[in-house]
């Protein structure tokens, strides 16, 4: 699967509208190789802070963007929009119907067993159980179905948090710096394991990440967000698997870090940017 | 501004729910067409008395026995119409209509005392008294100057506190006055020597006397307060002319009540002691401090009443001074055998 | 890091780190018997402290310490407690005392849990009746006998409204803070898996807010069976706050102990069910701290 294959063909057929607007892209829509996200003009301001100033985005069924860029310039913002947890100020969103959050930290209802937690809001049919089985032993829980949340690792949970982000087989995966918290040696585990799911079920992943190599390592495209724009939307063509100590990847990590120096988080002077380079490896 | 409004909102509903709830008390006509009474009595040890003793077996009413505890809950029952009869002190409608915001007159009063009674006026079981811990070195009340006096407030008890402070030539300016929520707290200070000097119940403080720890220095007698248990009624109670039939023939059958509690001492005492759970000693002081007879409403027991009045109204305990006679009503008094104070100190 | 040890110590002079050793076995190894023998003791001393208490209280009453009057010995509450169950007035309390503070309990309790979860889910809900509630709160239950009368009459309403006022705040308070203090970001997954209301009320809200609902229910209980005292002022024949009050009117300080007693131990009994209940309820807790 490259890049190049799954880049969308044809244009989401949704009425425009002026002002602040929000659409969902019908699951038979997207099944037919339509983009899982469209932003045109997107905007989004706390107040006087303008965070995002008008984004146009398309991320299509299958395609796996990576989003860059330093602490505060409004990734998760973005993300939260996509997620329909929060509302843009102004501009046009089109987003697939069944779109699922892998959030920064795993978000599990401790007050549920493990399988209830990936079923979540698929009712309790007889069926869910055994779904939620399916789910969990393809991220390699099968044996933690019963178990309640506490007892999970970190990587655990952010695995059982991936299953039920994977359940529901959505359009769109969005996934916000799901391994931040995670030890080097789990992490690289996590990132197969994305990987892996991606190539099997193919939904369109937005990854927020701090981690330039990890983006290049998983992405087909990688977007760097600063001062409220898209500065660089670059396309890594490289095949998977991916070797980082090829001369062709660390040109591709040259190019991405020499677009992040030059970003500033925010859009408005008056708000200094604190630059937190010192985070992205 | 929308926030305290909403706030309002709720609130009355809340009121309103609470109160479409409540009202449960009919006073209205037994199954059987006998005229139902509904009478509150402070303890559970009367209504079994008078049930032991058989005299309203056989009447053409029915009483319903309720047990309330204090003068207000007595009160507030009376004017929410839960009780016909309620039970009190004398002296808690003098208070009453002294703190009742318009002036009661013979036409309008709310409520009426319609009996009252007390045993005889024997010093050793007189229901009220001032007493003293002996180790207070107190022997009259002109030597109280200085020591920590108990009471509670309201009742006859705050006026043989008063009363007796008049007569010790004394004010409250003189003594340490420590007043209790009520009669039953105020005696148990003073019966574990947290008080020199105590103005209130008899009963409560009999331990203290049979250990010599305490002695009594002021009776009733000697303060002049009648110190009647009353029943009081509700006017529209009165002014129907069914219930007035029935509380006639309830008081009627009430009067033969008193010579069965004296002729059968035995048997009160096992019932006072099953109810009350006293001991022995108890039960036979409350075995006479509960017998007597009806009171008369005449000119001698109002002029008593009207002087305790005077008393609480000088030591401030009431806001006004009211005119007592208006709150008794001595229709049933014939029916009751009322006597007057005078033939029950010739009885003696 | 070396330069900071060394400002410690003299330089040149060796100093031995201090460091202890500890040896673990592990526990339960058959055939080492040392937990076994501990523990026989350690019940021994469990029991001993109030058989010792209750004996020198004895003593006490025995060789006239305190008066009676003050504190009554052992044997003294017992003789009571004979004498209640002779009179039948202990068998006739604790039904009639348990089915007010149970009926009280249950519709003050239920009242007080939907009334908080509603404000808990519904900041306008909240606006509207929660500063009345905590107004309401604040007032002595005990205190409103007389007006209880008023609105509610001297039958069993009354008593069981009263026990009602007692027990619904409890319950209300901790069911509004449990729900409030839930993470809102738990909540942001029941939206982003496009769960409905009411799911997300079963399976999200409810199961997390249960610590806080199991505490508000084992507050009122506790409100509940202290309500008898203040109910059962109000035309009782009989009831452990009946008993209670005739009791307190009469100065029997014995019986006034024996009627503590009984409510220690139906608080006792009340902790144990509640215990039970939280095992049940909150398996996903016994887990984590349990044991
Ligand atoms: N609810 C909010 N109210 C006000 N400001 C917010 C809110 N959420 C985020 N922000 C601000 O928006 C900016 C972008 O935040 P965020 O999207 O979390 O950044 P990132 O994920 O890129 O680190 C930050 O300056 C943050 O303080
Ligand atoms: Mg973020």
């Amino acid at each position: 699967m490259t890049a190049a294959d799954t880049t969308p063909a044809t244009t989401p057929t949704t009425t425009p509208t002026t002002g602040p607007a929000e659409e969902v892209l019908s699951h038979e829509a997207v099944l037919t190789g339509e983009p899982v996200v469209r932003l045109e003009g997107l905007s989004k301001s706390y107040g006087e802070q303008v965070i995002l100033d008008g984004i146009d985005l398309t991320v299509g069924r299958g395609e796996f963007v990576a989003l860059l860029g330093p602490s505060g310039t409004g990734k998760t913002t973005l993300l939260r929009i996509l997620g329909r947890l929060e509302d843009a100020s102004s501009g046009r969103a089109t987003i697939a119907e069944k779109t699922s959050v892998v959030f920064q930290e795993p978000r599990l209802i401790q007050a549920q067993r493990v399988w209830r937690n990936v079923v979540l809001a698929a009712g309790r049919g007889a069926g869910a159980r055994q779904a939620a089985h399916a789910a969990l032993a393809e991220v390699g829980l099968a044996d933690k179905a019963q178990a309640w949340p506490k007892t999970l690792s970190g990587g655990e949970a952010q695995r059982v948090g991936l299953a039920r982000a994977l359940f529901r087989e959505p359009d769109l995966l969005l996934l916000d710096e799901p391994f931040g918290a995670l030890d080097a040696f789990t992490r690289r585990k996590a990132q197969d394991l994305v990987l892996a799911l991606w190539q099997e079920h193919q939904p369109g992943v937005l990854l927020v990440t701090h981690d330039v190599e990890e983006s290049l390592l998983l992405a087909d495209r990688v977007i760097v967000l600063g001062g409220g724009h898209i500065q660089a939307d670059i396309r890594v063509t490289t095949p998977r698997p991916r070797d980082t100590t090829s001369p062709e990847f660390n040109a591709t990590k040259r190019e991405v870090l020499a677009h992040l120096s030059q970003v500033s988080p925010h859009v408005s002077p008056d708000h200094p940017a604190h630059r937190d380079y010192g985070k992205i490896s | 501004m929308r926030k305290l409004i909403a706030s309002l909102f709720a609130t009355t509903l809340l009121a309103a729910g609470l109160s479409a709830c409540g009202g449960d008390a009919d006073a209205g006509s037994g199954s059987d067409g006998a005229t139902k009474l509904t009478i509150s009595y402070q303890d559970t040890a009367f209504p079994a008395l008078i049930e032991a003793s058989g005299v309203l077996d056989g009447a053409d009413l029915d009483v319903e026995w309720v047990n309330l505890t204090g003068p207000a809950a007595n009160l507030q029952a009376l004017y929410s119409k839960a009780i016909d009869l309620g039970h009190m002190g004398d002296t808690s409608l003098t208070i009453e209509q002294a703190n009742s915001k318009t002036d009661w007159t013979a036409d309008n009063a709310p409520l009426e005392i319609v009996a009252g009674w007390r045993n005889g006026n024997d010093p050793e079981f007189s229901p009220l008294v001032t007493a003293v811990r002996t180790d207070s070195g107190i022997t009259e009340v002109a030597d109280a100057k200085g020591k920590k006096w108990g009471f509670n407030f309201g009742g006859y008890n705050h006026a043989q506190y008063l009363v007796s402070l008049v007569q010790g030539g004394l004010t409250e300016d003189d003594i340490e006055p420590t007043q209790f929520a009520d009669g039953a707290t105020s005696a148990a200070a003073f019966n574990a020597g947290e008080v020199d000097i105590y103005s209130g119940g008899h009963g409560p403080i009999l331990g203290a006397l049979a250990s010599g720890d305490a002695e009594i220095i002021l009776d009733d007698s000697q303060t002049a307060i009648p110190a009647l248990n009353v029943w009081t009624a509700r006017k529209d109670v009165l002014d129907d002319e069914e219930k007035d039939a029935a509380l006639e023939e309830f008081f009627e059958r009430m009067s033969g009540y008193w010579a069965w509690h004296d002729e059968n001492p035995e048997e009160v005492k096992k019932i006072l002691v099953e109810q009350l759970k006293v001991d022995d000693a108890r039960a036979d002081f409350e075995y006479e401090v509960r017998r007597g007879a009806f009171r008369a409403f005449d000119d001698g027991l109002l002029a008593e009443e009207q002087a305790v009045a005077q008393a609480l109204f000088d030591g401030k305990a009431i806001p006004k001074l009211p005119e007592v006679g208006i709150g008794f009503d001595p229709r049933y008094n014939e029916v009751q055998g009322a006597i007057s104070s005078a033939d029950a100190q010739a009885a003696q | 890091m070396t330069a900071l040890e060394t400002l410690g110590a003299p330089a040149g002079v060796p100093v031995a780190a201090p460091t202890t050793t500890h040896t673990y076995e592990r526990a339960g190894v058959p055939g080492s018997g040392t937990t076994r023998v501990r523990r026989v003791p350690q019940l021994l001393l469990r029991v001993l402290a109030p058989l010792a208490l209750i004996g020198l209280w004895q003593l006490s009453d025995t060789l006239d310490w305190v008066s009676p009057q003050v504190l009554p010995g052992p044997m003294a509450i017992l003789d009571a407690y004979r004498e209640l169950w002779a009179v039948g007035d202990l068998q006739a309390a604790l039904p009639i005392s348990l089915q007010r503070a149970g009926t009280g309990l249950l519709v003050g309790g239920t009242a007080g849990l939907v009334l908080g979860v509603v404000a808990g889910l519904s900041v306008t809900a909240e606006r509207f009746y929660d500063a009345p509630l905590q107004m309401l709160r604040t007032i002595p239950f005990i205190a409103l006998v007389p007006l209880f009368v008023v609105w509610f009459g001297i039958g069993e309403t009354s008593k069981v409204a009263l026990i009602i006022g007692a027990s619904i705040f409890p319950v209300y308070l901790n069911t509004y803070h449990g729900i409030r203090g839930i993470d809102r970001k738990l909540l942001e997954v029941g939206r982003t898996f496009d769960m409905s209301r009411w799911e997300t009320i079963r399976l999200v809200v409810v199961p997390l807010a249960m610590p806080g609902i199991l505490v508000g229910w084992r507050y009122a209980a506790g409100a509940a069976l202290l309500g008898l005292v203040a109910a059962e002022q109000i035309n009782s024949q009989a009831g452990i706050g009946y008993i209670l009050n005739t009791a307190n009117q009469f100065q029997r300080t014995d019986i006034i102990l024996a009627g503590i007693l009984v409510y220690a131990a139906l608080g006792l009994v009340v902790d144990v069910v509640m215990r039970t209940l939280e095992h049940v309820l909150l398996p996903w807790r016994a887990t984590h701290d349990g044991r």
